[in-house]
C-alpha cells in the first residue's frame, strides 16, 4: 500500500459539506494550519442537496435559535468576507395546516419559538397567509404558522465560498480523498494523531474534526468509538424555471405531527422554496435507511408532488427536471452533536445538525473557540456527542 | 468584433466556457462539481447536451483522458414530467 507524507496541520477536518467548510474557514481565520479531507467533491452530500432554508421558527432548542438568529445577522458581514454573493434572502417562512391536528401541533412550535424570544414568529389565518403567499389555494389550508424573519440561501454558494475562503487563508484542502483509517496513539488516552486518506497520504493533526454527515458514525468508529447516530433519506426535485410562484419557504405543517413515532414509515410532506434562478424546490420525502442509500422513490416522489400540486395548485403543470437524495444523521433526542470526545480528546464532532445551512457559519465560530481558547460563549452542555455513546450501537426510532 | 462572442458550453443555463474553465482551475475535477459551480448541467435539459464537452475541459486542463474524467451521476427523470405527472394516483385521486 502507498504511503505519502501529507503534512503536519493544526486542524485536519473531515468532511467538505456546510459544516466541515465553515470549520476550515474560522479556524483558519485564527491562524492555524488547517488540512480538509472530503471523501468526493465539496457538497457532494446533505449540503449540495437540501433547499436552503434559513430556519428560525421550528428550531429544535433554544441554542439552536440563537445560533440560527446570529447567523441570519451576519450574513451580510460573511457574504463580504467570503467576496461572492450567497443570494441570501429574507423571505419570511410560512407553515401551512390542513387540519386541527396539524394546527395544534405547529401553534406548539410556534408558542415555543415565542417563548425561546422569536417575537416574530406566528399563527396566520388561511387569508392572511394567501396574502403572505398569493399563489397558495387558500382552500388547502386552515391556518399557517408564518415567520417574517426567516429566508433561504444558495447552499451551493455557501459551500465554496467558505472553501475558497479558507485557502485565501492558507488552508489545503484534498477532494476525492475518503479517508482509509486514523493513526491512533498508543496510552490510556488514545489521540489520533494522524489521519489517513485511501489514496495513501498521511497527515498528522494536533485535532481532527469529524463533519462528515452521513458518514459520521463510521469515521468515529474508526477511532474506537460508537456513537448513537442513526441516518435517514430525504428525497426532492425541481421544476423548470417558472415566473414568480413561491414568495418564500414553506414546510408542510404535516411534518409537525406525529413526529417520528413510527420509524418504519416513510413521512412525505410538501416543503418548497423558489430559487433565484425560478426553478421551484420541491421536498420532501423521509424514509429511515441503514447505509448509504441515496435512491429515490416512486412512492415518495409521487407524493410529494401531489402535497405540493394541492397547495400551490399553480406547479401542476410545470416539468420536473431533477429528482435526487440525500442521507444525514439524526439522533435519539433530535439534537446535534457537537464537542470533544472524552475518550479521544483530540477529536471534535461537529454533525446531525437540522437545516444545517442555516447554523454552519456559527458552528465554525464556536468550534474555533473551543479548538483555540478551549471554551465557546455558549452552553454546549446539550449537544455533547457523550450523551451519544452506546455500547453495541444504536439502531434507531425509540425516543426520537 | 468575434473576440467578444462570449463560448456558451451549457445552453440551458447559459455558461459559458470561461466561466467553466474558471471553476476548473479552483479545484473541480468531476462534471458534478462544475455543476454545483456554475450551474451549467441544472437546466431543462440536465447536461444531456454539455456534459460531454464539460468532460473534455476537465480533460484538457487535468491531463486525464477524458474517458476517466467522472461522468455526471444519473438522475431520474429520464425526461422532464410535470408535475401532475407525477402526482397520478397518489393521495387517493385520479387514476392509479
Amino acid at each position: 500500500m502507498r504511503k505519502l507524507p501529507g503534512g503536519r496541520y493544526d486542524v485536519v477536518v473531515v468532511g467538505g459539506g456546510v459544516i466541515g467548510c465553515a470549520v476550515a474557514y474560522f479556524v483558519a481565520r485564527r491562524g492555524l494550519k488547517v488540512l480538509l479531507v472530503e471523501r468526493a467533491g465539496l457538497g457532494s452530500g446533505a449540503s449540495g442537496a437540501n433547499p436552503g432554508f434559513l430556519v428560525l421558527s421550528y428550531r429544535e432548542s433554544p441554542l439552536a435559535l440563537q445560533m440560527a438568529r446570529e447567523v441570519l445577522m451576519r450574513l451580510p458581514e460573511l457574504e463580504r468576507e467570503l467576496d461572492i454573493g450567497l443570494q441570501a434572502e429574507r423571505t419570511g417562512g410560512l407553515i401551512p395546516v390542513k387540519n386541527t391536528a396539524e394546527e395544534q401541533a405547529v401553534a406548539a412550535v410556534i408558542d415555543q419559538a415565542q417563548r425561546w424570544g422569536l417575537s416574530s414568529a406566528r399563527m396566520v389565518t388561511s387569508r392572511e397567509a394567501v396574502e403572505l403567499e398569493p399563489r397558495l389555494d387558500p382552500g388547502s389550508i386552515v391556518a399557517a404558522g408564518y415567520c417574517a424573519d426567516e429566508g433561504r440561501i444558495n447552499p451551493f454558494r455557501l459551500v465554496y465560498g467558505l472553501a475558497c475562503g479558507c485557502q485565501r487563508l492558507g488552508a489545503t484542502l484534498w477532494t476525492h480523498a475518503p479517508v482509509r483509517r486514523f493513526h491512533l496513539g498508543t496510552g490510556p488516552l488514545r489521540r489520533v494523531e494522524a489521519v489517513e486518506t485511501e489514496d495513501g497520504r498521511i497527515a498528522e493533526a494536533g485535532v481532527v474534526v469529524v463533519a462528515a454527515g452521513a458518514w459520521t458514525r463510521e469515521l468515529v468508529r474508526m477511532a474506537g468509538l460508537e456513537l448513537a447516530i442513526c441516518y435517514e433519506r430525504g428525497e426532492a426535485m425541481v421544476t423548470e424555471r417558472t415566473g414568480p410562484l413561491v414568495r418564500g419557504i414553506i414546510t408542510d405543517g404535516e411534518f409537525f405531527v406525529g413526529y417520528r413515532d413510527n420509524r418504519n414509515l416513510m413521512r412525505t410532506g410538501a416543503c418548497l422554496t423558489q430559487t433565484s434562478s425560478g426553478n421551484v424546490v420541491v421536498a420532501q420525502a423521509t424514509t429511515e435507511v441503514d447505509g448509504y442509500d441515496i435512491r429515490n422513490t416512486y412512492q415518495g416522489l409521487r407524493e410529494v408532488a401531489a402535497k405540493a400540486a394541492r397547495y400551490f395548485p399553480a406547479l401542476a403543470p410545470l416539468q420536473v427536471i431533477r429528482c435526487w437524495a440525500a442521507v444525514t444523521p439524526y439522533t435519539p433526542d433530535g439534537q446535534p452533536a457537537l464537542g470533544f470526545l472524552r475518550d479521544v480528546p483530540n477529536l471534535l464532532v461537529a454533525a446531525s445538525f437540522h437545516s444545517a445551512v442555516g447554523l454552519a457559519p456559527a458552528v465554525g465560530q464556536v468550534v474555533s473557540d473551543l479548538i483555540v481558547d478551549g471554551r465557546a460563549n455558549v452552553d454546549l452542555t446539550p449537544w455533547s456527542p457523550e450523551r451519544l455513546w452506546r455500547e453495541g450501537g444504536w439502531s434507531g426510532g425509540g425516543g426520537c | 468584433m468575434f473576440g467578444l462572442v462570449r463560448e456558451i458550453i451549457c445552453r440551458c443555463e447559459e455558461i459559458t466556457r470561461e466561466e467553466i474553465e474558471e471553476a476548473i482551475a479552483s479545484g473541480a475535477v468531476t462534471v458534478d462539481e462544475v455543476k454545483r459551480v456554475t450551474r451549467a448541467g441544472m437546466g431543462f435539459c440536465q447536461g444531456r447536451t454539455c456534459w460531454r464537452l464539460i468532460a473534455s475541459l476537465i480533460a484538457n486542463r487535468t491531463g486525464k483522458p477524458v474517458g476517466e474524467v467522472l461522468p455526471p451521476r444519473p438522475r431520474s427523470p429520464v425526461r422532464p414530467l410535470r408535475v401532475e405527472e407525477m402526482a397520478r394516483g397518489a393521495l387517493g385521486d385520479g387514476v392509479r
